[in-house]
């Protein structure tokens, strides 16, 4: 069974790309676009992974990490942000919310990948 | 199976088609929000929606190495963010600058698309923001605290340093207490960055002692410049694509292996949920749609009702009218196993905390039930497997002494009957033990028989404030008891069974109707309005002679009906000649009503939502004559006489 990853941008350029890289690599995606939808859709169906970013309207990257952390079924689920904002205050938020990494914005696809393998085996 | 490691992007150009697409929604809410600023005023909302048209741009434009775009829009961002956090006062030239910035995006986006021939200079443009940006802040009054002092500060530099700041700005409020201790305090009006002024101040005390608070901004002095002010730290334009992990992979596969278990129970959980997303032609539609749609065919129903009373029947309206109704409920039913998903988790995390060992199997997943229905049944089964761990459920000690297995066992089923769900909660547990619930009555003083059959003796773990866990832990036994899950139940129109034998386990039978929408009801006359009762508290009726009813203390009237002495309620002064026993919470009352109508379904609407809350009624409906009928709230009326009268 192929592992399942959400991928969470309001920007449809930039999740469209990331899904593609992940797609590509085998993996099933689902995309949402903005961290209230990523919300519901994670309450449908328990992901493996989800790729998030930050800086969206109606619900942020790091409160939508926290409110997934605050479903039992996200307690052993890596969610990693991927942003253009890389503060070490708001690192320190989203690793306080239970984000499992960082990842700046732009990124390097093959890093990705890699650091998606480590979690989803 | 491994995925494969793909070549990254691939093609990246297949995505710049989106990206155009994209950048120009976004520059066109741009421009139509810059156009509606009004500098002086400026609306958050609007510079937020600014500031993410732009970053968006920008961050996709980094990931396809428009470089040009990159730089632009990142003094964009820069200027946004002061105006945005008020760091800077927006002005009229600020509007226009960004516009012109905006126009240059436009045009490079255009050239990139291969629309126009020469690419803009983009030069320019960067330049006027960079500039706005920079000249940023106008003077703002920071207020500094240094202290409590380990030690006084050398006069000396005290002075120098209060000096140079007198230098750099206006000073005021200075209060001085240069001592171990001590505090030094001072306002100051800058035009800078507070970054300037901290380094100032490490000169002479330690960093951790100093602290700054800014104020608002003052509104910038004409021609104030602040060359040092400097726009806040903000991530270069092009990253390195570094990563920071908050926890070792290597770690977290191993947190994961002893989560092997609860792994299961997911899993379980994705397969009910991939069947119920398994059909590929879904779509997702606001909830509230779905009510609208739900309300349109109540509405149809009656219509159609209506025109029965006037036609006489029309048998194959009222079969296309049911048809379609059952057709739009059935929309709003979502797979129980929304709710049952979350249960592996909460077993495991329960008996770990217990000290017990349980399995949970999950049967009966994919049994639908209304959407409103599955949000209030959440909070009750979750005390119901609560309670089998906590109260249910023996130590592994205790049960292998018991010679059970070392592991209980829960088991959670759903399944439809009718136009009911039923839920399940089993354990193998001790069971409960009779001797120590008539023990426990006893104390809290409520009557009951010795020799009282088991079932009546169940009932009193219902009652409010009843609990014979000898240990209030952590888990259950916090107030919120069987009388609740009882009470929650009894308000979606269900009820609660118990089955229990000592040593052989208890089982907790949940009944719930199939829908909130849709109530069975008895139909009754009192001077001559309609009153609807839920069918399912309704437990007889019959004619009662004047004689029969006894007057009681106060006003109050009871009614013998077989051995037992019941209430009676009335609407205000009405009198009635037929008692309707009705049943809640265990107890029962007689409402007297001047006729029985007859049975029907209908369908229910808020009374709160459309008119306001009245005690003793939970809600309306509309009758095929076009009427409004008020559906009693049989609990209320149960407990006790209805406070208003019939005008």
């Amino acid at each position: 069974m192929s592992h399942s990853i959400l991928v969470v941008d309001d920007t449809r350029s930039m999740r469209k790309m990331v899904a593609t890289i992940l797609q590509n690599a085998g993996y099933l995606v689902e995309e949402a676009g903005d961290g209230a939808e990523a919300l519901e859709k994670a309450k449908v169906r328990v992901f493996d992974l989800v790729v998030t970013d930050h800086n969206m309207p109606r619900m942020d990257g790091v409160t939508l990490v926290r409110a997934l952390r605050g479903l039992p079924e996200y307690d052993g689920v890596a969610l990693i942000v991927l942003s253009t904002e890389t503060g070490a205050d708001l690192k320190a938020k989203g690793r306080e919310a239970g984000a499992t990494g960082w990842m700046a914005k732009p990124f390097d696809p093959e890093k990705m990948l890699d650091i998606v393998r480590q979690f989803v085996t | 199976m491994s995925p494969r490691a793909a070549k990254g992007l691939g093609d990246a150009s297949a995505f710049h088609a989106i990206f155009f697409e994209e950048a120009d929604e976004h520059l066109a809410a741009v421009e139509s929000l810059l156009l509606r600023l009004d500098p002086g005023k400026p609306d958050a909302e609007a510079l937020n929606g600014i500031f993410r048209a732009v970053h968006s741009i920008k961050g996709s434009s980094g990931m396809f190495a428009f470089t040009e775009i990159v730089a632009l829009t990142h003094v964009f961002e820069n200027l946004l963010d002061l105006l945005r956090k008020d760091e800077r006062a927006l002005a009229r030239r600020d509007v226009d600058a960004m516009l012109r910035a905006s126009d240059v995006v436009k045009a490079q986006v255009a050239f990139r698309r291969g629309a126009t021939p020469a690419a803009p200079d983009m030069r320019a443009a960067e330049a006027e923001l960079r500039e706005l940006a920079a000249t940023g802040a106008g003077p703002r009054r920071f207020a500094v605290r240094l202290g409590p002092l380990a030690e006084p500060v050398a006069a000396a530099e005290l002075d120098t340093m209060l000096a140079g700041l007198a230098g750099m700005g206006e000073l005021a409020n200075r209060k001085i207490d240069n001592v171990a201790g001590g505090e030094i305090a001072f306002e100051l009006l800058l035009a800078g960055a507070e970054a300037d002024l901290r380094s100032v101040l490490e000169l002479v005390v330690a960093a951790s002692l100093i602290q700054i608070d800014s104020s608002a901004p003052t509104v910038q002095a004409p021609g104030a410049q602040a060359p040092d002010a400097q726009p806040p730290k903000r991530e270069a334009p092009v990253d390195d694509g570094s990563i920071e992990l908050f926890e070792a992979p290597s770690a977290y596969r191993e947190r994961r292996r002893g989560n092997r278990r609860r792994e299961e129970g997911r899993r379980e959980v994705d397969r009910a949920a991939g069947a119920a997303q398994a059909d590929a032609g879904s779509i997702r539609v606001n909830v509230e749609k779905i009510d609208r749609l739900v309300n349109l065919v109540g509405e149809l129903v009656i219509t159609e009702a209506m025109l029965e009373q006037q036609h006489g029947p029309l048998a194959d309206l009222a079969r296309h009218t049911r048809n379609l109704q059952e057709a739009v409920l059935a929309i709003r039913m979502v797979p129980i196993s929304a709710v049952f998903s979350r249960f592996p988790r909460l077993a495991r995390e329960l008996s770990q905390r217990l000290g017990k060992e349980v399995d949970l199997t999950l049967a009966g997943e994919a049994t639908e039930l209304d959407r409103g229905l599955i949000e209030r049944i959440t909070d009750p089964l979750t005390h119901l497997v609560r309670n089998a761990v906590d109260h249910g459920l023996e130590t592994p000690e205790a049960r292998l002494a018991a010679g059970k297995p070392r592991r209980g066992t829960i088991a959670l089923s759903a399944s439809q009957r009718g136009g009911k769900v039923i839920i399940e909660v089993r354990d193998d547990g001790a069971g409960l033990d009779r001797e120590r619930i008539l023990a426990r009555a006893a104390e809290r003083g409520m009557p009951i028989a010795a020799d009282a059959p088991d079932q009546e003796v169940w009932q009193l773990i219902f009652e409010p404030g009843f609990s014979t866990a000898d240990s209030v832990t952590e888990v259950s036994g916090r107030g919120v008891g069987m009388d609740v899950v009882r009470r929650n139940i009894k308000l979606l129109n269900g009820t609660v069974a118990l089955a229990t034998g000592k040593g052989r386990g208890t089982t907790v039978t949940v009944s719930v109707p199939l829908t909130l929408a849709i109530i069975e009801a008895m139909t009754v006359g009192v001077r001559g309005e309609t009153y609807v009762l839920p069918l399912a508290s309704v437990v007889e009726s019959r004619r009662v002679a004047a004689d029969e009813l006894r007057r009681v203390v106060g006003d109050g009237c009871t009614l013998r009906v077989r051995d037992e002495y019941l209430p009676v309620r009335r609407l205000g002064d009405a009198h009635g000649e037929i008692a309707v026993i009705i049943e809640a919470d265990g107890s029962r009352a007689a409402l007297m009503v001047d006729e029985l109508i007859g049975q029907q379904q209908v369908v229910v609407k808020s009374l709160e939502g459309n008119f306001r809350k009245v005690a003793g009624i939970s809600g309306a409906t509309i009758m095929g004559d076009g009427k409004v009928a008020l559906i009693f709230d049989v609990p209320h009326i149960v407990r006790e006489n209805l406070t208003w009268t019939l005008a």
